[in-house]
């Protein structure tokens, strides 16, 4: 576990010497900033986060990838990873080093808006209940994109075709369950058997999963929906380091 | 240990991977699939937004606690309505043991009514005995009609019978034992395809009995009742029988008597029949309905109800479930409602439909009150207003009066020699009121603007309320000082007879109320401002058994103070020391009272309001729409304004478990006051540019050191 610890803080140490995390933070205060100014900070509204937390998936599809971008694609480039490799280091411990390491940085992105619970609390009267649901959700939905975009990250030396491929499949998930309810119900095959495509894609995507939590509702399948994705990816981030063994 | 080949290794571990993959997804959709099927939701929101009201809860703990159960039958189709339908329905069972949901969309309507008309057997049972009754009845007039029709064919057959009597016996025999009997025959069977089906119409049948056919020409008991009256009254008879017939009818009049007062018990048995309530039940059934069974009646819940229109738009709908489900719930477990009388000095119309305080009014009686309206004659008529009454409908234990200050006079009819509205009777009736162990919500008003103009100073009910130990002091009126946009874009300050209140004492009234804007405000009359706040508080000293709690104070801010002089010139008044009150002033207070000589030893409560308006429906009403990140809501901006009034009625009626927040107002915990420079002081200074710029300037100072 020390080894994993040891690779968290260095992951975590090491983005605040990148100014690419500056601008990652600079870009989410002012996309965070932007929608609580204009759409919940003002005189009469209610006094609560859920509109901020429900939308900050279509800035964070962008923003997180940005910071996960180079945390494998940087190793395989500089060739690092060939030395991580012959070290006693694990490639779980790798991955799970990493994660947390970016999900740490994902951390204080988010305590960077407690600034605007605090605005909430002098001039209103939040829940803060229901403010601890809104960012328990936040929270897991950022350790899923977190898992996603590692997992791109290892897929590529490339960093931007890994920025690329996360902000497309992150954009995905983050707009489906919207775009389900027009698409077909189902599909039928040659007449024979039709397979469901509503129900599952609104499922997969993240939108009506981050609503419960953001109006301060804790559904045990969302919980279990942004763990076991942030579980998958992990686990296929694991695989294909495992495979570049024996490739 | 052999060697494998590169190739071989290669697949070997792809393979391998790839399982291990599919593993993975198999559990991924294993553990979506079992989360989905048995989820569990925890609310957090501290007053339960998401999940039963906290009223609703109260209800069910009750229904629990006496042991009452209740089933939740949804009858809509498959559907997104019928989905929401039944996760508002399995949540209440999920609340309490006493309710059942159940979906009954694939049962029968007619197996459903069967259950209904079951819980109905006993109101069914004067329907069963009277519409079975008529059967022997038609039988013994068929009897009758035959021998009386055979008795005047014999006459026919007299020797010497002239042709008249032929023709007029013939006529009257085939009446008799041809056509009435028929009718009869027709009737009985009518009625037994009525009431010997499923599904058997009680109601229908009482009504065949008591209206007749008229297409059929089948006459009604009323009918038959009239005729037989011809043949028993000499007169009647001379002017509708033939004058051939007339001996024989004269002899046969006690017979005519025996039968009519047969038919006459029978049509009395059927007037005395009530309207069947199981037939209301059964008519208002729909496909798109949900039923209430409780332990012994049935309500119907209308899909106008569960999903209420929105003012304005055809298709917009809000559900609106949960409220029409407690409220079927409440008016089962209580059958009998507790009345509010709204009492003014002048004949009003504040209750009916378009009246000023429906929507308040709409709100009690959602929560199992009746709402009815009294004002005693007065020199005042008022042609819209309900009839004045000497003697209020409802008084003493277990009644609520809301009482209303008097009206400011009309100026004009004032110079006509008009007296002013005279308070007395009111008095006096709250007086006696009190007695009987019956509470009050007292509401109040300052007493400058228009009142003071007409020289009408002082609360007229002020004795009323010193006995609890409450004192109005009316002389002030409540005034907040606020800013807006100018002309020219300055800020400009201007004061106005109006106080928004957000946070509140802990009391059983209040309680729930904590975050919710309450706006106590005045309205423009002709004359001015009328039914302006003030200051409602506990006496200095507090008569012995007198309890005075506050319910509202103003916020404490030099902004708001207890004007001494409110003239005209109100935009402009400023706070003088030493004669006006500063903040935070108490606007309102709910005093209880040792046991009352007729409330049965149980203490009085009363509650006072310093303000008359706060509940009227333009404040209610007051909507605003509110961006949630996925739709636009629509919520209220003063929801404190309605829960204040209906929790004082609350309280006063003794339903303390019943005060919690609905779920609507709570949606609307609100943003206080910012002025426009502090708003966009706080938008680009700190939102926008600030905080974010705030964190390139630092990426920019570590690049820097780490470059140095």
């Amino acid at each position: 576990m020390s080894r994993t610890l040891t690779i968290a803080r260095r992951e975590f140490t090491s983005l605040f010497y990148l100014p690419v995390a500056y601008l990652v933070l600079f870009l989410f205060l002012l996309y965070m900033g932007i929608l609580f100014g204009m759409f919940i900070f003002y005189p009469g509204a209610p006094s609560e986060l859920r509109g901020v937390i429900d939308f900050s998936r279509f800035g964070l599809f962008i923003i997180v990838p940005l910071m996960t971008m180079s945390f494998f694609a940087d190793e395989y480039s500089s060739g690092r990873i060939e030395m991580l490799r012959t070290s006693p280091i694990t490639e779980f411990q790798l991955v799970l080093g990493k994660f947390i390491g970016a999900s740490l940085f994902y951390l204080v992105l988010v305590a960077s808006t407690l600034i605007y619970v605090g605005l909430l609390a002098i001039y209103g009267h939040p829940d803060w209940l229901q403010t601890a649901a809104s960012y328990l959700g936040l929270i897991l939905m950022g350790c899923m994109f977190v898992s996603i975009g590692l997992f791109f990250s290892a897929c590529t030396q490339n960093q931007f075709v890994a920025a690329t491929a996360s902000i497309l499949t992150l954009g995905v998930f983050s707009i489906i369950s919207e775009l389900s309810t027009r698409l077909w119900g189902e599909i039928s095959i040659f007449n024979w058997f039709s397979i469901p495509l509503r129900a599952p894609l609104y499922y997969l995507g993240v939108g009506p999963h981050i609503a419960d939590f953001s109006k301060g509702v804790v559904d045990t399948s969302h919980l279990a929906y942004f763990l076991v994705f942030t579980g998958l990816f992990l686990f296929l981030t694991y695989l294909l380091l495992e495979s570049k063994k024996w490739r | 240990m052999a060697e494998i080949s590169h190739t071989k290794r290669h697949w070997l571990y792809g393979f391998n991977a790839v399982v291990l993959v599919a593993i993975a997804v198999a559990i991924l959709v294993l553990v979506s699939y079992l989360t989905q099927k048995w989820r569990t939701s925890f609310d957090w929101t501290s007053g339960g937004l998401y999940s039963l009201s906290g009223s609703t809860k109260s209800l069910l703990k009750e229904a629990e606690a006496k042991q009452q159960s209740y089933e939740l039958l949804s009858m809509y189709r498959p559907g997104e309505r019928s989905q929401r339908v039944m996760d508002l329905l399995n949540e209440y069972a999920r609340q309490s043991k006493a309710i059942k949901a159940t979906d009954v969309s694939d049962v029968s309507l007619e197996e459903t009514e069967r259950r209904i008309r079951s819980l109905y057997t006993e109101e069914i049972k004067p329907y069963e005995t009277t519409i079975g009754g008529f059967e022997p009845l038609a039988e013994e007039l068929t009897k009758f009609f035959k021998q009386e029709g055979a008795n005047v064919g014999a006459l026919a057959q007299k020797p010497g019978a002239s042709e008249a009597l032929k023709r007029a016996a013939a006529e009257t025999q085939g009446a008799f034992t041809k056509v009435l009997p028929e009718k009869l025959a027709y009737i009985a069977n009518m009625l037994r395809k009525l009431t010997e089906s499923t599904s058997p119409e009680w109601s229908s049948a009482a009504s065949l009995l008591k209206t007749g056919v008229a297409t059929n020409e089948v006459p009604s008991i009323d009918m038959l009742e009239t005729t037989l009256k011809i043949y028993v009254d000499p007169a009647k008879r001379k002017d509708a029988l033939p004058e051939e017939l007339l001996p024989y009818f004269a002899s046969a009049e006690g017979r005519f008597k025996d039968i009519l007062a047969k038919v006459t018990a029978y049509r009395e048995q059927l007037d005395k029949l009530q309207p069947l309530k199981v037939q209301e039940v059964l008519d208002a059934i729909g496909e798109r309905s949900v039923v209430v069974i409780g332990p012994q009646a049935v309500k119907v819940i209308s899909h106008e109800e569960l999903f209420k229109r929105q003012p304005g738009s055809d298709t917009e709908e809000e559900f609106n479930g949960e409220q029409a489900v407690s409220s079927a719930i409440l008016s089962l477990a209580r059958p009998e409602k507790v009345k509010v009388v709204f009492v003014t000095v002048t004949p009003q119309r504040l209750t009916g439909p378009g009246g000023p305080f429906s929507d308040m009014i709409s709100t009690l009686e959602q929560s199992n009150f009746e709402v009815m309206e009294w004002s005693p004659p007065s020199a005042t008529p008022n042609p819209q207003a309900p009839p004045p009454s000497p003697t209020p409908p409802a008084q003493g234990a277990g009644v609520v009066w809301v009482v209303f200050p008097p009206d400011p006079p009309n100026p004009q009819m004032m110079m006509m020699g008009m007296p002013p509205p005279d308070p007395q009777p009111v008095i006096g009736a709250t007086r006696q009121h009190m007695a009987a162990g019956g509470q009050v919500l007292f509401l109040s008003e300052a007493s400058s603007g228009m009142m003071g103009m007409m020289g009408l100073s002082g609360y007229p009910y002020a004795d009323l309320v010193k006995d609890f130990g409450v004192e109005v002091q009316s002389q002030y009126t409540v005034v907040q000082r606020f800013q807006r946009e100018g002309q020219d874009g300055e800020l400009v300050a201007f004061v106005i007879p109006a106080v928004l209140v957000q946070r509140y004492p802990e009391t059983e009234i209040t309680r729930p109320m904590q975050g919710l804007q309450t706006l106590f405000r005045y309205v423009s009359g002709q004359m001015g401002p009328m039914g302006m706040p003030t200051v409602v508080g506990p006496a200095k000293t507090l008569p012995e058994g007198a309890n005075v709690k506050v319910l509202v104070e103003t916020p404490k801010s030099p902004d708001v103070w207890g004007e001494s002089n409110f003239s005209e010139k109100m935009e402009k008044s400023t706070f003088d020391k030493g004669q006006d009150l500063a903040s935070p002033l108490p606007m309102a207070v709910s005093a209880t009272r040792g046991g009352v000589a007729g409330g049965g030893g149980k203490e009085s409560r009363i509650v006072v309001i310093g303000s008359k308006f706060f509940a009227m429906n333009p404040t209610q009403d007051e909507v605003q729409l509110v961006w949630t990140g996925r739709e636009v809501q629509r919520i209220l901006r003063y929801p404190g304004n309605q829960e204040l009034f209906r929790n004082s009625v609350l309280w006063l009626a003794g339903y303390e478990n019943m005060i919690a927040v609905s779920a609507k107002a709570n949606a609307a915990l609100r943003i206080g006051d910012i002025s426009p420079g502090t708003l966009t002081a706080i938008r680009w200074g700190v939102l926008f540019l600030g905080v974010p710029f705030a964190t390139l300037v630092i990426g920019g100072i570590v690049w820097f050191i780490r470059r140095k």
